[in-house]
This record gives structure tokens, sequence and C-alpha cells, in this order.
């Protein structure tokens, strides 16, 4: 196939991609909802919600950025990758066995806490293709290390630190997990205003019109980060230099106080003997690794073909853009969206539901790592290759995959943390008790089954650190 | 023209420039080249001599015209289907591969026509870009000097050759002494394996001392091309007299024409066509370069000669009315 034409499939699949997993749920939910015609109190209340989510989640974004910043200097990457695995709805139960109070703060800060290690995740990659002959030519010509950051530096990292902002912007806006475990009822956001009223009072328009002003801010924040993914250029692939002490200080604190969190509801009582509770969460344990497997596969897989194809494809900012509107809609808004399609379709709530709603945020994510990744593998390389002879195929199994071997390892780990840690999407995509752990566990740390949450959670948290030191291996090894 | 020629009919490529302005690399570009010949094809920077071979490798898209090689159309081949292979300025080696590896990475693909070289064919190409297999062949790329990466570039793509190379400015990176071995090497290797090749340079040494047809590229279009040596002593024009070497006004201020620097002589006073006062004179390899100053004439002269003038600074110079280039 000529190139033209491989641009046209990868374009073609993606935006076919968007209409199955945004465009289609949210057509349903229109004509559900159609005519809609919201009463002055419920605009009131959209907007309120909307203005306080708003808030709390510029708050969040930008904390969790900062966050992130001192980890990505300082942190390895794998510890990263293990706090990243720490799901939202344990992070909201740990902050309240830290003692904080239910309420706003406690929700913000579980918000940020988990938020920041993919944000820090981005930054790292980024940081890793720093211009460094760039940031050295310039403090040869006398640039200081205020002009080398501003000309340099940021213009650089930007495009990490937008994604990892956008990120936790509405991640927080769409939030349901940690407003209503550690919100204690005192706030209610969009998250929580768009799943009442789809599941408990029956209004869809209310549901639609607040759906479709988050939908106003993900899209353009998905062309918008996928624009600079697509603009960044290669870089250098070299070391990064030792932080300067203090930032170094200021990371491993932020590491420290970020352990504590689920440190805190680990280490607390454990539950006596092996009840017929664990032998259901055992069960779903072994099952949700199985689906959060298959989904990584797939998505990182399909998210690492997707990035080869941008590099070239004609227009590389909106195919991004198609790939990432699912991972900048919130995941309860995905999870209640797909669900609004599903039953009208006859399709039930179930594993199969919840693989393919997670396949939308999951390819996003695989997408984006994968980007981040395969920036530093020049284009003259694939030339040669192609120059030499080499076909699409030949150049993917020669060149691209010995390549980018690490960008596909760590990409799927990624995928696979996220799917495993997620609580918001199966919360509407599940079965009756839950489809994976992560939202059995909700559902027991939302019945005060606090110390079996313990037990599991240390469980849910240990094999994704396996599986990213496993993967980090696989990323180091070289074929002779 | 042989089966393996090579052929461009009407070539054009134009880029979206600042502004939404276009840009005109390639303005209709025509050539015949017979098989087997090494054609350097030398331009300023920006005259589209890159762009062409790249559009000849299948790795730019031409906006119109058409390519052949032989009866062979190619132009609507992909890259990896095009009976071409290039040599790229910054040499492009997967770091994955050793060198040995990197060499025979043809064998590892299902399009590779033709039987199978032998075990040693790889290791000689080495050693005669200067690489000893022993200690060179499964090294890794990353622990190669800048001229050694190239050289391994080189040793790729003449591997199981096409009929025709593709080389992007291939000796600029080297140093005078590896640049003169590897000239002579290409030389060899060409006559050896009896390909074409197509040289993209700016250096009219190379370009002279390699090329058995020279094509001078100005603004996307050819200006001239032909055998280097005809094309330096008689170019149809000054932009081509300028492209191959420098060149001086005749030191007469009653004449008309140009002449290379080596073609003036520098001689007593008395002896001289025109009085002349030296300025400078450096040392610029093999000859010497003297600039001297002729009443009546606003630019200063050059004169290259093989020994310094150890006369005194008001001389006279001499030339033959032969060597006169009447072009403007």
């Amino acid at each position: 196939m000529r190139r033209g034409g491989q641009d046209k499939l990868a374009g073609g699949l993606a935006l076919a991609w968007l209409v199955v997993v945004v465009v289609v749920p949210l057509a349903v939910l229109v004509d559900a909802a159609a005519p809609v015609d919201l009463r002055p109190i419920e605009r009131v209340a959209v907007g309120r919600a909307m203005a306080r989510g708003l808030g709390l989640s510029v708050i969040v974004a930008t904390a969790g950025c900062g966050l992130a910043l001192a980890l990505a200097r300082t942190i390895p990457p794998v510890v990263i990758l293990g706090l990243m695995l720490v799901s939202r709805s344990i992070l909201a139960q740990g902050i309240l066995a830290l003692g904080l109070s239910p309420g706003p703060l406690a929700a913000v800060v579980a918000l940020i806490l988990d938020v920041a290690p993919i944000a820090a995740l981005l930054l790292w990659l980024r940081l890793q293709t720093r211009p460094l002959a760039l940031i050295e030519a310039a403090a040869d010509l006398g640039a200081g290390a205020w002009a080398r950051a501003r000309a340099i530096e940021w213009p650089h990292l930007r495009p990490a630190v937008l994604a990892a902002w956008v990120w936790g912007l509405l991640q927080s806006l769409g939030d349901v997990i940690a407003f209503e475990l550690a919100g204690g009822g005192h706030s209610y956001t969009p998250g929580l205003l768009i799943r009442d009223a789809l599941l408990r009072e029956q209004a869809p328009g209310r549901a639609l019109v607040s759906i479709l002003i988050l939908l106003g801010l993900a899209l353009p924040c998905a062309w918008l980060i996928s624009r600079e993914l697509s603009s960044a250029q290669r870089s250098d692939w070299r070391a990064l230099p030792r932080p300067p002490r203090l930032a170094s200080l200021g990371g491993w604190t932020v590491l420290v106080a970020m352990l504590a969190v689920p440190a805190a509801l680990l280490l607390g009582r454990q539950p006596e003997g092996f009840g017929p509770a664990d032998r259901g969460l055992a069960e779903l344990a072994a099952s949700s690794l199985v689906l959060s497997a298959f989904v990584a596969a797939l998505a990182s897989a399909a998210g690492f073909g997707l990035a080869l194809a941008s590099r070239r494809a004609a227009w590389p900012g909106w195919l991004g853009a198609a790939v990432l509107a699912p991972l900048a809609i919130p995941p309860s808004v995905l999870g209640l969206l797909t669900l609004g399609a599903a039953t009208p379709l006859g399709i039930r709530p179930g594993p199969g539901l919840t693989v393919l709603a997670l396949l939308g945020p999951g390819l996003g994510l695989g997408f984006v790592s994968a980007r981040l990744l395969t920036i530093v593998i020049p284009r003259g390389l694939i030339d040669a290759a192609m120059d030499l002879g080499a076909t699409a195929r030949e150049r993917l199994r020669l060149v691209w995959l010995p390549l980018g071997r690490a960008a596909l390892a760590v990409s799927a780990v990624v995928v696979f943390a996220w799917v495993l840690g997620q609580a918001a999407i199966p919360a509407f995509t599940s079965g009756p008790g839950g489809d994976t752990l992560a939202v059995a566990l909700t559902i027991h740390a939302r019945a005060g089954s606090l110390a079996l949450v313990r037990r599991w959670s240390l469980i849910l948290i240990a094999a994704p650190v396996l599986a990213s030191v496993l993967a980090l291996r696989l990323a180091r090894w070289r074929p002779r | 023209m042989s089966e393996d020629s090579l052929r461009a009919v009407g070539v054009e490529k134009r880029f979206a420039g600042p502004g939404g302005a276009e840009v005109v690399a390639l303005a209709g570009v025509e050539l015949e080249l017979d098989g087997g010949r090494h054609v350097c094809v030398m331009g300023p920077s920006g005259s589209g001599k890159t762009t062409l071979l790249r559009i000849l490798a299948g790795l730019e898209a031409h906006d119109a015209g058409q390519l052949f090689i032989g009866a062979r159309r190619i132009d609507d081949l992909p890259a990896e289907r095009r009976p071409t292979r290039t040599v790229f300025q910054t040499p492009a080696l997967f770091p994955h591969l050793s060198v040995l590896d990197n060499v025979t990475f043809v064998d590892r693909l299902r399009s590779t026509t033709g039987p199978k070289p032998g075990p040693g064919v790889a290791r000689e190409l080495l050693a005669g870009l200067g690489l000893d297999p022993a200690s060179f062949a499964e090294r890794s790329v990353d622990a190669l000097s800048g001229g050694e990466r190239q050289r391994v570039a080189l040793a790729r793509a003449l591997y199981r050759a096409p009929p025709w190379l593709l080389l992007d400015e291939p000796l600029s990176a080297l140093d005078r002494s590896r640049r003169a071995e590897l000239r002579r090497a290409l030389a060899q290797l060409r006559a050896d394996a009896g390909v074409g090749m197509v040289h993209v340079t700016h250096d009219a040494a190379d370009a002279l001392a390699l090329a058995d047809t020279l094509v001078c590229m100005v603004g996307g279009r050819i200006l001239a091309s032909g055998p280097p040596d005809l094309l330096y002593r008689r170019p149809p024009d000054l932009e081509t007299a300028r492209l191959l070497g420098e060149l001086s006004a005749v030191p007469d201020p009653r004449s008309r024409g140009f002449l290379r620097p080596e073609q003036l002589r520098i001689v007593a006073a008395a002896e001289g066509r025109v009085a002349a006062r030296l300025k400078a004179r450096v040392c610029a390899g093999p000859l010497w370069e003297h600039t001297l100053e002729v009443a009546g004439l606003p630019a200063p002269i050059t004169v290259a000669r093989a020994a310094p003038w150890e006369g005194p600074d008001a001389c006279g110079l001499q030339w033959d009315e032969d060597a006169v280039l009447d072009i403007s």
C-alpha cells in the first residue's frame, strides 16, 4: 500500500474509533434527552457544579504538575510507575486513614496524589529528551540559567506539562470516586451531577448539558496535546544530569509524603483468616489481571502503531486528537456514556462492556507514551531502511520494534497499571458486584470493610509493580 | 542510452515557504545519464540538488515530471522498490545492529533478489573502505567515529548494489586525508562494482576528481552538464565558472573576460603585461594564493602558484590569451 493510502487508513481508523467510543454514545444520549429543556433551578445547579468543579480542578492540576515536576527530576521511573498503580479509591481511603476529615480538602488531596504520578511519568519521558546540545550551546554563548529555562527548557517541556496539566484538570472535573469516598457529601462536582442525573434522577437533559460542557473542554484539549506532541522534535537521548540538591530533596520529600497515604491504609488492622469475601476478591483479582493485560496488549500495540503512523500522517494533530479524545474525557463520563449507549443496543453491563469502555482511554494512553518515546528515533533511520528496500512490515520488524521496544514495553505497563487501578469506568460498565478488583474494593470501602480493602489493595499494587520492573528490564535488554 | 540509464523528464518540486509563499526547489529538471557513470551534481546551498536526490530515491514526492531507469518508469514506485540506494549526509546506521549486520541488512529483506553473496563479500567491502573486518565487523555502530560510520554506510550501499547509488555529500564529514583516501576507494569500488553513482556535493575538488559527468545546478535548474575538465576550462556561463572555482577579471582595464587564478603568472614588473602590487599571500595547501592590486581595477586579483612569490611587491602580471574565459 502506498504511503498516502496508509495515512488515509490510519486517519480513517482513528476517526471510526472516535465515532464508536464518543460520538455514538453521545448520539444515544442526545436521543434520550431530546428535547433538552432545563428548568432554571437545573441551570443554576449545573452552573454551580461546573464553576466549583473547575476551580477545584485547576487546583488539582496545578498542584499535581508541581509535585510531578519534583518527582520527575529525582525519582526513578519504576517508583513513579509504582505510585501510578495506587488507585484513586485507595488514595481516598488512605487520606481518611491518615486522619483528614471527609470534605473537599480530602478529596482534592486524593485527586492531586492520583494525577501526580502519571503527570510525573509524562514529564520524566520528556526530560529524557532534553536538547542538551542546545542547552550547552546557549550556556557557551553566555545565557544564564533563567534565560536557558525560558528559551530552551520550557518550550521543550511544554508539551508534556500541557498534557499532564490537562490530564489532571479533566480527571478531576469528571471525578466521582474521590469526592464520593473522601468528599464527605459536601461538594457536588460535575462528575457526581452527571452520575446522579443519569442513574438516579432520570434527567438525561441535565446530564447531556454537563457532558457537552466537559466535552467542550476535553476535545480542544485533546487537539492541543496532540498538536504539541506532533510538533515535538527529536532531541538528544542522554542521561539526565543529577538534579541540584534542593530539587532532589524536594523530590524525595514528595515521594515520602505520597507513600504515606497508601501506607496508612495498608499498615492498619488486617482481617483474620480467609473468608468468603476474600475468595470472591481473589477470583476478581485474577480476572482483573487478565482483563488489564488484554486491554494493555491491545491498546499499547494499537497506540504504538498509531504513534508511528502519526509521524508521517498528513494531519497528525487531528489524528492524535481523535485517538486522545476518549482519554481526555473524564473516566466517569466515559463510563456513563458507554453504559448509556450499550443499554438501548441490548448490551448488558459486564466484562465485555468494561473492556470496550477501557479500550478508548487505554489506546490514548498507549499513544501518548509511544509518541513521547519514539520521538527519539530519527526519521533518517526509517528512510534508510526504506531506501534499502524494507517494506512497511519489514521496517516494523527490523527497525521499529527493536528500537521502539522500550516505548512499547513502557506504554503496555502504563496502560496495564491504569486499567488495573481504574474504578471509575468499570463502576458503570460492570455487572453486579463489579467486574474488577478496583470496583469491588470501592464497594467494600463504601460498606466500611476497610480491613478487607487493606489486604487486597496490597495484592492489587504488588502485581503491576512486578510488571513494571519486568518491563524496565525488557526495555534495557539488547538483542545480539 | 544503456538499459541502466537514468532519465529525469521535467521534474518539478515546490515547498511551502514562509507566509504561505511557494519555494521552487526544482523547476523542470531534465537529465539523461548513462549507467555505470559517476555523475556529480554540484550547486550552492538551496540549489535543489539534495531534493533531486531524495526524489530519485523516492523519499520525497515530486509535483510533476517522470523518472526512468532504462525503459522502466520509477517515479510511481515506492522508495523500497526503486533500484537505487542512498548514502545520506548523516550516516543513518541502525544502532541495534553491529557493523557487519548493518552492511548485510538487505539479506534480511524478502524483496532482495539474486543469489546471496558469500560471507566474505561484506568483509571485503569493509576492507576496501579501510575498515579492518577483524576489528570492525562485530563492533557496535555506537563505537565508531563519524568517518568510520560514513564508510560503513557506503559499504552497506555497495553490498548487493542496485544499478544506481545516490550519494548525498558522503565525504563532507571527513578530514582531508580520509577524504582523499575515501575518494580513491570510492572510484575503485565503482569501477569494480560497475554501478552508476549520482553524487551530490558542493565541493568542486570532489566533483572534479570523481565525476565522469558533472551537473551544475542553481535555483532548481540545471545550468550545465558535461565532462568536468571541459566545464572547468570552458564553462558556458559565469555562474557555472564561479561554482567550479575562483575567478579573477582579466587584470587589464581595457580587456574583458575572466581568468582562473592558476592561469595568471606573477613576473618581474618589467616583464608583465600590467603592473601590479602584492598585498598578501597565503598557503592554501598545495598552492599559494596571492592577492594583488592592479591600478584601475576595483577588485583585487587572485593568483595561485605552486611556490610563493619571493620577488618585490611591485611586480607584473602575465597570462595567455587562450586561457581567458569570454563569459558574462
